[in-house]
Formats: C-alpha cells, sequence, structure tokens
C-alpha cells in the first residue's frame, strides 16, 4: 500500500497523529530518517506559529469529524527549507466504524508553486507596468493640455482686441500658431483616446452587418461626396467591445474614402471568413494604396505617409484599429499595390 | 551681405511649413547672400537635388550647399532620405552639407547621425542664427565679407 509515485507519499498516522511507517519518499521530501521520526506527531512538519495555533491538531480533528481534511501550504523540511505542500489527510475506521489512524497523503507541489509564483509575480508587474503606462499617457495627454489651451485663449484675446493694428504678418503668425495648438490638441487626444480604448466597457454580442448599416447612415456625407460603393452581406454577430469595433469599422471605412483615386469610383468589399477560431475579415477598396515599405509603419501612433497639405489627418486611425484588434484577441495586417488599392485583413477571435 | 564659395541655395526640407517659414527667417536675418528653397517632402528634396545638379537638364534653381533635413516626416522620413542620398551619384552631392534638425530629446537619434558621414551635423530644432553661421563658415569658404 505504501507505494511511491513521483513526489507523493502516502504516511500512516495513528489516531492521534503520530507517526507510524515511514519511506523513501517521504525521505526525499521532508527530510528525516525512518528512526528518527517514527513514532514522532506529524506537527513536526509545520511551522511553529502553525503548531502553536494547533492547526496540525484541527486538520486531525476535521479528518476525524467529516473523514477527510484537505490542506496546502508551506512545510518545514527536516533541513529548515520550506516545501509547498498538498496534504490529504483520511480517517481509517475499525470494523465498529471507530477512527483508529489516519493515512496522510502529502504531494510536494513547490516546484509548481514556484512557477505559479514566477507567473504571478510577472502578471502582476506587468499589470503594474500597463498601470504606469495607461498614467503616463493619461498625464501626457491631459496635463499637456491645459498650458496648450493657455495658448490657444490667449490667441483669440490677441485677436479679439488687437486685431486692428495686426499687419499681415502678424495675422499669418497667429494663424500658425493657432493651426499648431489645434493640430497638438488634436494629437493629444489620439493618445487619450488610445489609452482609454476598449478600457471600461463590457464586451456584448455585435451584429457586424447592424454596425455597417448604421455606419453607412452616419458617413453618409462622406460617401456620397466619394460617390462610393460600399459592398458587404452576411457579415457575422461577433462577441467584442461594441464601441470600439465600431472604432476599427469606422476608421477603414474613412481611410478607404480619404485614400481614393481620383477620378475613380471607390469600391469597397468587405468580406468575413470563419476559420480556426477566428473571424478573419478584410477591407478591401480600389484607392492609391501604400507603398511596401510603409507597410508596418502606416500602423504606429502618429506615423503618417502623406503631408497635412495633400490628406488631412493625424497618424492616429490605423494605430487605434491594431490596438482594437489586438483586445479581440487578433492581427492587423495590410496588403497593397500602389495605384491599386489595399486589403486591409484582420482577426477577431470568435 | 556675407558671400560664401559655393554656398548658392539652402535647402529647408520639413513637412511643416511653419517650421519652414521661421527657418527661411533665421537664414534671411543672417545676412548672407543665398538664395533659399523650401521643400516639404524627402522625395521632393532628393528630386530637387537629382535636377539642379544635372548638366543635361536645365537646373531649376541654384544647387544646394546646405540641406537641413527634418528626421520626422510623414512617409520618407529623414533617415530614409539619407538612404537614398547615399545611393546618388557623387555629382549631385558635390559641395552639399546635410544638416539634421530634429525635435527628438533621444540621444539615440543623436548617436546615429553621427554614424553616417552623409550628416555633417545634427541640431536640434529650431535652428538659429549663430549655428546656421557656424555652419556656413565651417563649411564654406567666404568670397566676401
Amino acid at each position: 500500500m505504501l507505494e511511491v509515485i513521483d513526489d507523493y507519499t502516502i504516511l500512516l498516522l495513528d489516531a492521534q497523529g503520530n507517526i507510524k511507517n515511514w519511506n523513501k519518499e517521504a525521505e526525499k521530501i521532508i527530510g528525516y530518517q525512518a528512526d528518527e521520526i517514527i513514532g514522532r506527531n506529524f506537527s513536526i512538519f509545520y511551522f511553529e506559529d502553525n503548531r502553536m495555533a494547533k492547526f496540525p491538531e484541527l486538520l486531525i480533528e476535521e479528518a476525524r469529524r467529516k473523514g477527510r481534511a484537505q490542506h496546502e501550504g508551506w512545510r518545514v523540511r527536516k533541513n529548515g527549507e520550506l516545501y509547498w505542500a498538498f496534504v490529504t489527510i483520511s480517517a481509517i475506521y475499525d470494523a465498529g466504524n471507530v477512527v483508529v489512524g489516519f493515512s496522510n497523503f502529502v504531494r510536494d507541489l513547490t516546484a509548481k508553486r514556484q512557477l505559479e509564483k514566477t507567473t504571478e509575480e510577472y502578471a502582476r508587474e506587468l499589470e503594474i507596468k500597463n498601470k504606469e503606462l495607461e498614467q503616463f499617457v493619461y498625464i501626457a495627454s491631459h496635463d499637456l493640455q491645459e498650458p496648450l489651451l493657455t495658448v490657444k485663449n490667449f490667441v483669440e484675446l490677441f485677436k479679439d482686441e488687437y486685431k486692428d493694428v495686426f499687419d499681415d504678418n502678424a495675422k499669418l503668425y497667429l494663424q500658425f500658431i493657432d493651426r499648431s495648438t489645434e493640430r497638438m490638441r488634436n494629437l493629444l487626444k489620439g493618445l487619450l483616446d488610445y489609452a482609454r480604448l476598449g478600457g471600461q466597457q463590457a464586451k456584448a454580442l455585435v451584429d457586424c452587418n447592424a454596425l455597417m448599416d448604421s455606419l453607412q447612415n452616419d458617413l453618409y456625407s462622406s460617401i456620397s461626396t466619394a460617390g462610393a460603393l460600399i459592398h458587404y452581406q452576411n457579415l457575422p454577430i461577433v462577441y467584442g467591445f461594441e464601441t470600439a469595433l465600431r472604432q476599427l469599422f469606422q476608421n477603414l471605412l474613412s481611410n478607404a474614402l480619404k485614400f481614393k483615386r481620383p477620378e475613380v469610383v471607390p469600391q469597397i468589399y468587405i468580406s468575413v471568413a470563419g476559420r480556426d477560431n477566428f473571424w478573419h475579415f478584410e477591407f478591401r477598396d480600389n484607392g492609391i494604396g501604400i507603398d511596401e515599405r510603409y507597410k508596418e509603419k502606416v500602423f504606429i501612433m502618429f506615423q503618417r505617409l502623406h503631408n497635412v497639405t495633400d490628406y488631412e489627418g493625424y497618424g492616429i486611425g490605423l494605430s487605434h484599429c491594431k490596438k482594437i484588434v489586438e483586445l479581440h484577441g487578433g492581427n492587423i495586417e495590410v496588403e497593397s499595390i500602389v495605384d491599386e488599392g489595399s486589403t486591409f485583413k484582420f482577426s477577431i477571435k470568435v | 551681405m556675407k558671400k560664401y564659395k559655393d554656398l548658392d541655395c539652402v535647402l529647408l526640407v520639413d513637412d511643416d511649413i511653419s517650421t519652414n517659414f521661421i527657418h527661411r527667417r533665421i537664414v534671411q536675418n543672417a545676412q548672407i547672400d543665398v538664395a533659399i528653397k523650401e521643400i516639404t517632402s524627402a522625395k521632393e528634396a532628393l528630386d530637387y537635388l537629382t535636377n539642379s545638379g544635372d548638366d543635361e537638364e536645365p537646373a531649376p534653381g541654384p544647387t544646394a550647399g546646405i540641406v537641413f533635413l527634418d528626421i520626422n516626416m510623414p512617409g520618407m522620413n529623414g533617415w530614409d532620405f539619407i538612404a537614398e542620398y547615399k545611393k546618388l551619384d557623387e555629382r549631385h552631392k558635390a559641395r552639399i552639407v546635410v544638416v539634421m534638425l530634429t525635435t527628438s530629446l533621444n540621444p539615440d537619434d543623436a548617436q546615429h547621425a553621427s554614424s553616417f558621414s552623409e550628416i555633417a551635423t545634427y541640431l536640434q530644432k529650431p535652428l538659429n542664427l549663430e549655428a546656421f553661421a557656424n555652419i556656413a563658415d565651417q563649411y564654406f569658404q567666404v568670397l566676401k565679407e
């Protein structure tokens, strides 16, 4: 009966918890030789403060009452080292149903425990770092807005109160200041929005057909201005953050409308395939396309491919898309041919 | 007005119009006889350099003597420009001094810039009068005080 499996050992205790047998595995885990431990109470494995709190007795008592008691915690080896033990104490009865002793099943889970601890610590560190980063972005975007707002306010005052004495040069300077503060305000807002993406919301079932229908409504004027044709059918219902998904779809759609080729009717095809536990979406357009070497760069915050004078923007949309897709366990990438069009491919976990 | 040998043009390469505007002012205030050309993308700057130095085609403007180059530009950035500039025919690069300008506070950028022989020096934005005068003095010969 007293066979050893891996880091398990089964010991027999008498009705008071004194050790009645000892084996090789017990020796390996706990460190004592048979002759120095048999007859001693099993409470010797416990910390002194555990013993003072009568913890071993309570376990025995529980096993006596319920037939079984389990506990997981640190124990002390003979050499003073600690080991993490998972212990099951089961009552042994005689023919008259009287408890005559206990079997003490001990499993040494130190290695597993340490691994868990490392993982836990790693997760906690990551959580702290993420918090710091969020805090950092919040400070950057919020606190930097304030002096910026001051600049903006005083420029307004300048314009109101001194407009009669300004020459053309002065007006030009104010225009530069105005444009720059407005641009910075938008960049900071983009940063703050990025940090907040998917933050407070709960996941829900999102019908992508309904989402696209309502987006078409919202974007009606830019769609009709561009004369764009948007094709989609049978889009799935996905489980995700609704506001974020809406933003993802909207950004991809607006980009396709914005980066259209002149004199070419914009055609946007949205298709989906489900495989390997993911929805694989494709947004295909016939726009200006993206040069091969900028395929990665477009997803980085504030990175732009065009001058503001050619295409307005802040380099924010696709970085948001990337974060949103990653929030949904997926990836986003783009395939493109310059002057033919781009296909944005992203996946969302089912 | 001071005049330097081979310093006929200063090329300002920055996607931000207001930065080019400020830099034009600074170059103008330096009392140096030089043309100023503002260009808002690295691609156009390369085109300008290759065309203006080509003997077979009529030069659109004077050959650049100093190029002030922004790092952070949309699409082709300052580093991409340098990579392309490297490949240019020597005659397009002759007597050209490339100065990298940046708002970056990252010391890695300065380090990176110093690894290119094509980059004469690396300066924090905005350009100032003294820095500009120093570069002219350092790389060009005075013809007329």
